[in-house]
This record gives structure tokens, C-alpha cells and sequence, in this order.
């Protein structure tokens, strides 16, 4: 079946996909599947010290070089500290950052920041001992948010452990994703 | 007044309204939204070593975009943008942390996820902090039309074993 059917209101008591056929969704599709419109991802840079606040600090700490940049409408901008959401809509945001030269017992954490507000996530997973050879842990945060184009998203550093200030982006290992879901 | 029967075209246009017969907004079941699929792995590998994680084993692919699933590895079927996300259970040795990373055709990726740290015996305190796990979610382009994947290993702490069990990699394609 290729006819289309232009109206303005269908009244159904069920609309079903066809068996054999793949429905569409989201914000566009081809072969009936989704496809999102808009995706980025950067890696992360080392100059910056993680850990030497027991609250959240914004770091500049975005590779303005990205690996990815895919906006169907608008555009991506970063300048090191934030990135500009091109078009309104759902975006699913996700981090790795690694974490070396900690003094002992380190903790730092991070969390997402959207316009001037932290967000109420944050992850803690990189505990450092410094002992025996272990020197480098991580943090990996993935969350949603609706965001409006123009939206500003940046990331916060503070620590959950000790107050070591040798603490380092592994800039090589450490990576943040964006993608719009929906509009 | 409803009517019966089927009704059978090939699109609905966007700007189309699909409502029930008291106006409320219905949406299409059966629809397949995104290609996606589900991998289990994990039989005790020691992956604080460059290793692979193994015993994959396919949990599920409604659209078949795996074309392959061997030991270690997977096959995907179609370039395109991919959210890949882990996660793995470990077991660790004193002051083990192992490193994960994928790897495409061969092709290490530069992430490393670093979160699986044990520490093992010999705490000064007592306690047993035996367990770890790992995993992370990011965006990885897939240049060819069938790309293999892999999970690497790579002691990052201290020598000795972390056990890889019981691991799972979704995979998405949003492009």
C-alpha cells in the first residue's frame, strides 16, 4: 500500500500497524523507523580540577572539536563550557569521565547543568584510593530533559570523598553524548 | 457512530488527527518505534587484561538488526548512529579496577569506563568489598554495513582478577 490519505481528523476505534510493516515515530523516519535529528558528542578536556569543591562547580570542560554534530534544524554551538541546544524538544544526555593524579581516597562526582540550574542527578562512582596501583575511576551519568532551543547545557565538578586537588579529567578516556528523542 | 470493519492505507500524513469516537487522541499499537536489541554476556572472564567479555547470547532483535552473535562479538547490520549502553557485575581482586571499552572493526574506542573498583582483602577495618560493577552509555558512528562489536578489558588498578558476570549491552539506532 503507498496511497496516502490526506484528511484532517481520522475517527477510528483502533489504529493498528499492518503486519510486515514498520511504523514510524519520533521526529522523522525512513523505512519506517525512527531516526533522530539531533545528535552531538564531544570529548572532554583535562584542564580543569574536578575536586576541590564539597558543592558543584561549573568547568569548562567541553573539546569544542566534536566527534558528531547532526542538527536537521539549527545548530550545535560550544564554547567550551556550554553547549546550545538547536531545536526544543526531549534529549537523552549521557557522560563517561575518568579521573586521574587523585590524592588519596578522591571522590569527585559530576552533574548535569541546564541554563544556570544543577540538576538533582549526579554521579559518584570514581572513588580513588591511591594505593596499590589504583589511580583512575569514573563517573557515567545518563538522564532526559526537555529542553527549549537556545537552552544552555554544561556539566558541574565537586567531590563526595577527600579534598584532594590533584584530581584530573582523563581528557583521552572521557566523552558526553547528546540526542533528541522527540520533539 | 462507529463504524466496522478495516480500513487499509499505506500513511497517515503528519498533520493528521487519529481520534476515538469521543475525540480522545489514539495512538497506533504495534508499532515498531526504533531498531533495537538486547545482548547478555558474562561467564567469568578476567578482564583486568586486554580481553574480551564473552558468552554473548542474543536476548533480543524484533527488527533483526544483529546479524551475528559468537562468542565474544556481535554483528551489526546497518551503518548508521548508535547509542550503545553496558552494564557488568564484577568480582575484583585488591585494588582492582578493570577498564571497559568497545571495540568497532577492530577499532578500540577511546572511552574508558573506569567505575568497578574492589578492594578486596586486607581492608585495616575488616569488611568485605569484594564486588564491583561497571557500564556506561555514549553515541558511536558505524561507518560500514557491518560492524562487530566488542567489549575490551585493561587493567587500569592493581593486578590480580575482575570477573566479569553477568553483563548486558543494549543497542539503539537513532540514525
Amino acid at each position: 500500500m503507498a496511497s496516502n490519505l490526506t484528511v484532517g481528523t481520522i475517527k477510528a476505534t483502533t489504529i493498528q500497524q499492518s503486519s510486515g510493516q514498520q511504523g514510524g515515530g519520533g521526529s522523522s523516519s525512513a523505512g519506517g523507523y525512527f531516526l533522530s535529528t539531533h545528535m552531538y558528542k564531544t570529548a572532554l578536556t583535562a584542564n580543569s580540577n574536578p575536586n576541590d569543591t564539597s558543592g558543584f562547580t561549573l568547568r569548562t570542560v567541553f573539546n569544542t572539536s566534536p566527534q558528531l554534530n547532526v542538527a536537521d534544524s539549527g545548530s550545535w554551538s560550544n564554547d567550551g563550557t556550554y553547549i546550545t541546544i538547536p531545536s526544543s524538544g526531549l534529549y537523552i544526555v549521557t557522560t563517561s569521565i575518568a579521573y586521574n593524579n587523585a590524592a588519596a581516597r578522591d571522590s569527585p562526582r559530576h552533574r548535569y547543568r541546564i541554563n544556570t540550574t544543577g540538576q538533582f542527578e549526579e554521579s559518584r562512582s570514581a572513588y580513588i584510593r591511591v594505593g596499590s596501583s589504583h589511580n583512575q575511576a569514573s563517573t557515567e551519568l545518563v538522564s532526559a530533559y526537555q529542553l527549549t532551543q537556545g537552552n544552555t547545557l554544561a556539566l558541574e565538578f565537586g567531590r563526595a570523598g577527600n579534598s584532594g586537588t590533584n584530581t584530573t579529567i582523563i581528557a583521552s578516556y572521557s566523552y558526553i553524548s547528546i540526542w533528541k528523542l522527540q520533539d | 457512530m462507529p463504524g466496522t470493519g478495516t480500513f487499509r492505507i499505506g500513511q497517515i500524513p503528519l498533520g493528521t488527527a487519529v481520534e476515538d469516537y469521543s475525540g480522545n487522541d489514539i495512538k497506533p499499537v504495534g508499532v515498531v518505534w526504533a531498531r533495537a536489541a538486547k545482548i547478555r554476556f558474562g561467564d567469568s572472564t578476567n578482564i583486568n587484561q586486554s580481553s574480551y567479555c564473552s558468552s554473548f547470547n542474543l536476548q533480543f532483535d524484533p527488527t533483526g538488526l544483529i546479524t551475528n552473535v559468537a562468542s565474544s562479538s556481535f554483528t551489526v547490520g546497518a551503518e548508521g548512529t548508535y547509542q550503545l549502553s553496558f552494564h557488568c557485575r564484577t568480582t575484583g581482586g585488591v585494588r582492582t579496577n578493570a577498564g571497559f571499552r568497545f571495540e568497532l572493526n577492530g577499532n578500540v574506542q577511546p572511552e574508558r569506563f573506569l567505575s568497578n573498583y574492589s578492594r578486596g582483602g586486607g581492608a585495616q577495618q575488616g569488611g568485605t568489598h569484594n564486588f564491583g560493577g561497571d557500564g556506561g552509555t555514549l553515541l558511536y558512528e558505524f561507518g560500514s554495513s557491518s560492524t562487530i562489536v566488542r567489549i575490551l578489558g585493561s587493567q587500569q588498578g592493581n593486578s590480580g582478577t575482575v570477573t566479569a558476570l553477568d553483563g548486558a549491552i543494549t543497542i539503539i539506532k537513532i540514525r
